[in-house]
C-alpha cells in the first residue's frame, strides 16, 4: 500500500481514537447498572462471571443476572461440576429467570452424576424460575430413562412458565400426590427419541392445563384427541415436518388446525371429527378446513367429516387408500370430487353411516347420481378394490355401482356389504336378488370379482373401524 | 406525517418523522413538555449516532415489508439476524460501545435489545482484558487483587479463551 495512504489513515485512526476519547470523559461514561446486566444477561454465565475482573464496580454485577446457563460443553468436564456448585452457591438474587443445564456423563460414575444433576435443578427450583431449559445426557454407565429424579417442586412451580427437556435419563412422570401440576406452563418443548419416551411425554403433556405453544422433536404420530384440547377459541399451528402418522379425533374445532409447516414425510392421516349419531355432527361445512390440505400429500386417508365443497378440496396426488363416511345424504358428488382430486387411488371404501339420514331421507330414499362427463383417472387406471358398506340398495346406489363397474378397467374386487333387515326394508330385496342384480351389470375389468357380505343384525358398528 | 426537528452535539439537524421519534422515550417526553415546534437539542448525541439510528428505522421499514412482520411489536428471532447481519458489518468495538450508550440515553428499546445482543456475541469468549478495551474501562484491581480473584473463581477461568 502506498505508504502515503497508510500515513493518513494512520492519522485518521488517531484523530478518531481521540475525538472518542474526548466524548468518554465528558459523558457519564458508564453504562448504567441495568443495561450492562442485561448484557450479561445474554452471555453464557461462564463468560458473565469472567467480567466480574473488570472494574471494581462490576465485581458483583453478575450475580444478580437473572439468567443463568451452564453448558459443559464450553467449560472443561471435570471442572463442569465445580463451576455449577460454586454459581449456585453464590448467586445472591433469589429470582432466577431464566435456567439452562447442558450436561453429558462420559464418566463412568452414574450415580454420582445423576444425583448430582438431580441437586442442581432442585437448587434452581428454589429461585422462582420462569424458564427451565434441560438437556442432560448420561452417555455411560447403565442408566436408563426414568432414573433422574426431578423435585416435586418443579412440577408444582407456580412461576415456571417455559420448559424444554431432553434427555435420556429423567423421570418425567408427575407425582401422583402432585394437586396442581404446572399452574402457569405455556410453553414445553420435549424431545422424544428413547423407548418409553411417548408414553412418559403423553402423560406429562395431559397435565398442562394452560399450555399454549407445544413442540416435540422426533415424534412420529401425533394424537390430538377432543378431551385433550377442547375449545374453540384457540388455533393450533402444526410445524411438524418429520411427522409420519397424524390422527385427529374428537369434537375438535377442524378449523383451528392449521400447518405452519409443509407436512412433508406424513404417510398416514386419520380425521375423525363426526362422531356416533351425536347432535353436535355438522354434516355439510362449506370450506374445507387448512388441517385437510395439511394433510393432502398422505398416502393413507382416512376421513370421516363434514362434506366440503368441491372448490375448497385439495389434491390428493400420493393418495393410494382412502376411506370416507358418508352422511345424510347427497354425497355421490362429493365421492366424485374426491375421485376426480385422487388421481392415483386404488383402494377406496365408501361408509354410508345410514343412521344420520332423516326420516325424510328414508321415505323419499332417491338421491341422484350425476356421472361425471369425464372417467376420473384414478378409476380408469388404479382403482383395484372398491368397498361399500351399508348398501341400502336404492337406485342411486345401484347406478354407481354400475358406472363403476363400466369403467374400472383393472378392477379387482367390488365389495358390498349390508344387512338383510335394510335391504327388505328398502326395496324388499334379499340378498340373493342383490347378487344377481349385481352381476348383470357391464363389467370393464375382466379380472373383477363381486363380493356380497351380509352381517347379522348385533354387528352394527363394525365397520365403522379404520383398517385401511 | 409531521417532522420533528433535532440538533446533535455538533450542531448538525435532522429531520425525524413523528412515528419514529416517538420511539425514543427520552424525546417523547421532551416533545410532551414543549412545542413540536422547536428544535430539540440533544447534546449528548453525536451526528454520526443520528444517522446509524435513522439507518436503523429504515432498514427495519424495509425488512417489515419483507418479512411482513411488525418488528416493532413483536421480537421476531429471524428478524433480529437479519438486522444483526447488517449492522454488525459497519460498527467498530468503540462504535458499537458509544452507539449503546447513546440509545440507552434517548431510550429507544428496540434498537438498544438489539445492540445489547451485538455487545453479548462480542463479549463472548473474549480475554478479560479484550472486554476492557470493549466496555472502555479502567483497570481498579491491583496485580495481588486481581490474582486473588482469579484464585477464588479459578472455576471460571477454565477453558478455551480467546485472544484478541
Amino acid at each position: 500500500m502506498d505508504r502515503r495512504i497508510r500515513k493518513h489513515a494512520n492519522k485518521a485512526r488517531m484523530a478518531r481514537r481521540m475525538a472518542w476519547e474526548a466524548i468518554h470523559k465528558d459523558r457519564i461514561s458508564q453504562l448504567p447498572d441495568d443495561t450492562l446486566s442485561h448484557i450479561l444477561s445474554l452471555l453464557p454465565t461462564r463468560d458473565a462471571v469472567r467480567t466480574t475482573i473488570l472494574p471494581k464496580r462490576w465485581n458483583n454485577l453478575w450475580i444478580s443476572i437473572p439468567n443463568l446457563d451452564f453448558d459443559q460443553r464450553e467449560v472443561s468436564s471435570d471442572k463442569f461440576g465445580e463451576f455449577v456448585d460454586g454459581v449456585l452457591s453464590l448467586h445472591a438474587s433469589s429470582n432466577i429467570q431464566k435456567f439452562r443445564l447442558c450436561s453429558r456423563n462420559s464418566y463412568n460414575n452414574g450415580d454420582e452424576y445423576l444425583s448430582r444433576n438431580s441437586r442442581w435443578i432442585c437448587d434452581a427450583m428454589r429461585h422462582n424460575i420462569v424458564e427451565l431449559d434441560l438437556h442432560i445426557f448420561d452417555n455411560h454407565g447403565s442408566s436408563r430413562l426414568g432414573d433422574l429424579q426431578l423435585p416435586v417442586s418443579l412440577f408444582t412451580c407456580k412461576t415456571l412458565v417455559a420448559l424444554k427437556v431432553s434427555s435420556n435419563c429423567m423421570n418425567l412422570a408427575p407425582p401422583p400426590s402432585a394437586s396442581a401440576c404446572f399452574p402457569s406452563l405455556k410453553s414445553l418443548h420435549y424431545r422424544l427419541g428413547w423407548p418409553d419416551s411417548a408414553s412418559m411425554f403423553e402423560m406429562l403433556a395431559s397435565k398442562c392445563p394452560v399450555l399454549e405453544d407445544l413442540t416435540i422433536d422426533q415424534m412420529k404420530t401425533f394424537r390430538i384427541l377432543g378431551s385433550l384440547m377442547a375449545a374453540d377459541k384457540y388455533r393450533f399451528s402444526i410445524n411438524a415436518p418429520k411427522l409420519e402418522n397424524l390422527v385427529v379425533s374428537g369434537q375438535v374445532g377442524s378449523s383451528n388446525y392449521y400447518f405452519s409447516n409443509n407436512a412433508k414425510a406424513m404417510v398416514k392421516a386419520e380425521i375423525h371429527l363426526i362422531h356416533g349419531d351425536s347432535r353436535e355432527n355438522i354434516y355439510h361445512v362449506e370450506r374445507a378446513p387448512p388441517l385437510l390440505e395439511g394433510v393432502s400429500g398422505v398416502k393413507y386417508l382416512s376421513l370421516l367429516t363434514p362434506m366440503f365443497s368441491a372448490r375448497s378440496l385439495p389434491s390428493f396426488d400420493n393418495l393410494k387408500h382412502l376411506k370416507v363416511g358418508l352422511f345424510r345424504c347427497s354425497y355421490w358428488g362429493y365421492v366424485i370430487e374426491l375421485l376426480k382430486r385422487s388421481p392415483n387411488l386404488e383402494d377406496i371404501v365408501l361408509d354410508i353411516w345410514t343412521w344420520t339420514w332423516g326420516k325424510q331421507e328414508y321415505v323419499k330414499g332417491y338421491r341422484a347420481f350425476n356421472p361425471p362427463e369425464v372417467v376420473p383417472i384414478c378409476v380408469s387406471s388404479h382403482l383395484r378394490t372398491i368397498s361399500i358398506i351399508n348398501f341400502m340398495g336404492y337406485d342411486d346406489e345401484f347406478e354407481v355401482v354400475k358406472y363403476l363397474l363400466q369403467y374400472s378397467e383393472v378392477l379387482r374386487r367390488l365389495t358390498i356389504s349390508t344387512r338383510e333387515s335394510y335391504l327388505f326394508k328398502t326395496r324388499r330385496m334379499t340378498a340373493e336378488k342383490l347378487h344377481k342384480k349385481a352381476l348383470k351389470f357391464q363389467k370393464c375389468s375382466k379380472t373383477c370379482e363381486i363380493e356380497i357380505i351380509i352381517n347379522s343384525e348385533t354387528d352394527r358398528h363394525k365397520n365403522c373401524s379404520c383398517h385401511l | 406525517m409531521k417532522k420533528i426537528s433535532v440538533r446533535t452535539s455538533d450542531g448538525q439537524e435532522f429531520e425525524l418523522e413523528e412515528n419514529l421519534a416517538m420511539e425514543s422515550a427520552t424525546i417523547k417526553t421532551s416533545l410532551d413538555a414543549f412545542s413540536r415546534d422547536d428544535i430539540i437539542l440533544l447534546p449528548n448525541v453525536n451526528s454520526w449516532e443520528m444517522v446509524k439510528i435513522i439507518e436503523f428505522f429504515t432498514k427495519v421499514q424495509e425488512l417489515e415489508t419483507k418479512f411482513g412482520v411488525k418488528f416493532m411489536e413483536k421480537k421476531e428471532g429471524r428478524f433480529l439476524e437479519a438486522f444483526q447481519a447488517e449492522f454488525d458489518k459497519d460498527l467498530s468495538d468503540d462504535n458499537l460501545y458509544c452507539l449503546l450508550w447513546t440509545v440507552d440515553y434517548l431510550g429507544i428499546e428496540v434498537l438498544l435489545e438489539n445492540l445489547c445482543h451485538l455487545m453479548a456475541e462480542r463479549t463472548k469468549n473474549k480475554t478479560v482484558e479484550s472486554c476492557r478495551n470493549l466496555f472502555g474501562v479502567q483497570h481498579d484491581y491491583t496485580p495481588e487483587e486481581e490474582a486473588e480473584i482469579r484464585e477464588d473463581y479459578s472455576w471460571a477461568f477454565e477453558g478455551p479463551e480467546i485472544e484478541e
